[in-house]
């Protein structure tokens, strides 16, 4: 196979987001953060929750992208707008009241705007990381100057997990085969810890002396350029997206100090 | 620092297998049901091998990585990196190599977890945490604790047996390994078996590849 027919083959099939530069997508949650510090409210919290999840819809990674969205909103969200609302209460106005429990405006709003910051910059990473390969956001990293070694230790860090999770598996049933309980009450559950991981990273260090000599025999080390089998360019669409987004937010912070 | 070089290669890829191991450990303690992070076994590790450089970039890197998974990490990253760091200092102090004294470095690494996570949780999170730690939370102040003494307090319980039991399994683990192992490592020498080494184990590699 020559490089043009494996590059053909390596082509993304995703669509239009997908397929946007990670500079383009990071710099959306750059944007929604500088606006949720600036603006952050009740209302802002509905409008980035509709836009990243009009976002996810687009890009064909809803389910997952909503499911995370969801325990953030629920956990973070919500959490801190009531936590904020009952114990900041400063001699604050009393927005609303049940029985003995009160809200407090003070307290409502300072929730509304931690509660959108968070949302804002947690949601946008999730989007990011949904929408963008690991190996993407890597090789343009590497391009423009990071560290070969780092582009490695992050790259090597995924596969790494996935391949220790089934190691992990099979520890499990080893371990469980030889007698080791791991149902039970908490001791017992304890006592199977240590079993477990010891052997995990005993033969994990052993893989990681294999790929050094692997990687000693790929000449990782050597000086000169380095070629990657996925290239990347930011194409116009990007730019035009950049600009887009930097004007939008600059338009909505000018306006938010006019008005 | 003639090794250095030879080195580099182990080391950049023990880091890989440390934070994978990091984020195994993790999914295993949420698998067992057990209230423990184990989470920095691999920072530590990569700490007390490779000095504190190394801990602290891996403990780093952790943060990013788990922050994949969930943004929320991403603020524990000084967390996380000063695991490493610490590990690495107290190791090169030879506070790991016995196990009186590692007992020591837990407590001091836990310490200093606490001491960074707790602003970290009161002022980022306002108190929340996606662990039952935001009930300890609201309970104690609920009770009259402010923001801050209520997160530490919270910390404390957890964070002491988690990084005592990260200190004793990397423990077990420098103390399992051969001293041809230990010795591609930077502090690997504190923990070999047989001390005063001479010879050097590390041209093995290029002789085999030769």
């Amino acid at each position: 196979m020559d490089r043009q027919s494996v590059e053909e083959k390596l082509k993304r099939q995703g669509g239009v987001i997908e397929n946007f530069c990670p500079f383009t997508k990071l710099m959306l949650v750059v944007c929604t953060a500088v606006l949720s510090i600036l603006f952050g409210s009740l209302i802002y919290i509905a409008i980035i929750s509709a836009v990243y999840i009009i976002l996810s819809l687009a890009a064909h990674v809803s389910r997952d992208f909503l499911k995370s969205y969801f325990r953030l909103f629920i956990f973070f969200g919500l959490m801190l707008i009531l936590m904020n609302s009952f114990f900041q209460s400063n001699e604050s106005e009393v927005l609303f009241s049940m029985g003995k429990v009160s809200i407090y405006e003070e307290g409502f709003y300072r929730g509304c705007r931690m509660s959108s910051i968070i949302l804002s910059v947690a949601g946008g990473l999730l989007f990011f990381t949904e929408t963008t390969p690991i190996q993407d956001l890597m090789v343009m990293l590497g391009n423009i100057g990071l560290s070969s070694d780092i582009v490695y230790v992050v790259v090597a860090t995924f596969q790494s997990i996935t391949e220790l999770s089934g190691r992990m598996e099979q520890i499990l049933d080893a371990q469980r085969s030889r007698g080791i309980e791991t149902d039970g009450n908490l001791i017992v559950r304890a006592k199977a810890v240590l079993p477990m991981l010891i052997t995990l990273l005993l033969s994990s260090m052993v893989s990681a002396e294999e790929k050094a000599i692997a990687l000693e025999a790929r000449c990782f080390n050597c000086q000169g350029t380095r070629t990657a089998l996925r290239v990347y360019k930011t194409t116009a669409a990007d730019i035009i997206a950049m600009i887009v987004l930097a004007l939008i937010t600059g338009g909505i912070v000018v306006a938010g100090f006019i008005l | 620092m003639k090794e250095k070089k030879s080195n580099s290669i182990i080391v950049i890829s023990l880091i890989p297998v440390c934070l994978a191991v990091n984020v195994v450990g993790g999914n295993l303690a949420s698998a067992l049901k057990i209230p423990l992070y184990a989470d920095s076994i691999g920072t530590i590790l990569a700490g007390m091998l490779c000095g504190p450089a190394i801990g602290l970039l891996t403990g780093a890197l952790t943060g990013v990585v788990s922050g994949i998974f969930s943004p929320i990490m991403l603020a524990y990253i000084p967390v996380t990196g000063i695991y490493g760091l610490a590990a690495g200092v107290l190791s090169k102090k030879k506070m790991m190599v016995k196990i009186p004294k590692l007992v020591v470095s837990g407590i001091i690494i836990a310490l200093l977890g606490v001491a960074l996570a707790s602003p970290i949780i009161a002022l980022v999170f306002g108190g929340i945490t996606e662990t039952g730690q935001a009930v300890i939370i609201a309970v104690l102040r609920a009770a009259g604790f402010g923001l801050l003494p209520a997160t530490l307090i919270s910390s404390f319980c957890t964070e002491f047996l988690d990084k005592l039991l990260a200190c004793f399994i990397c423990y077990v683990i420098v103390k399992g390994m051969s001293d041809r192992y230990l010795s591609k490592f930077q502090l690997g020498e504190l923990y070999m078996k047989r001390k005063k080494l001479q010879i050097d184990f590390d041209d093995d590699d290029e002789e085999e590849l030769q």
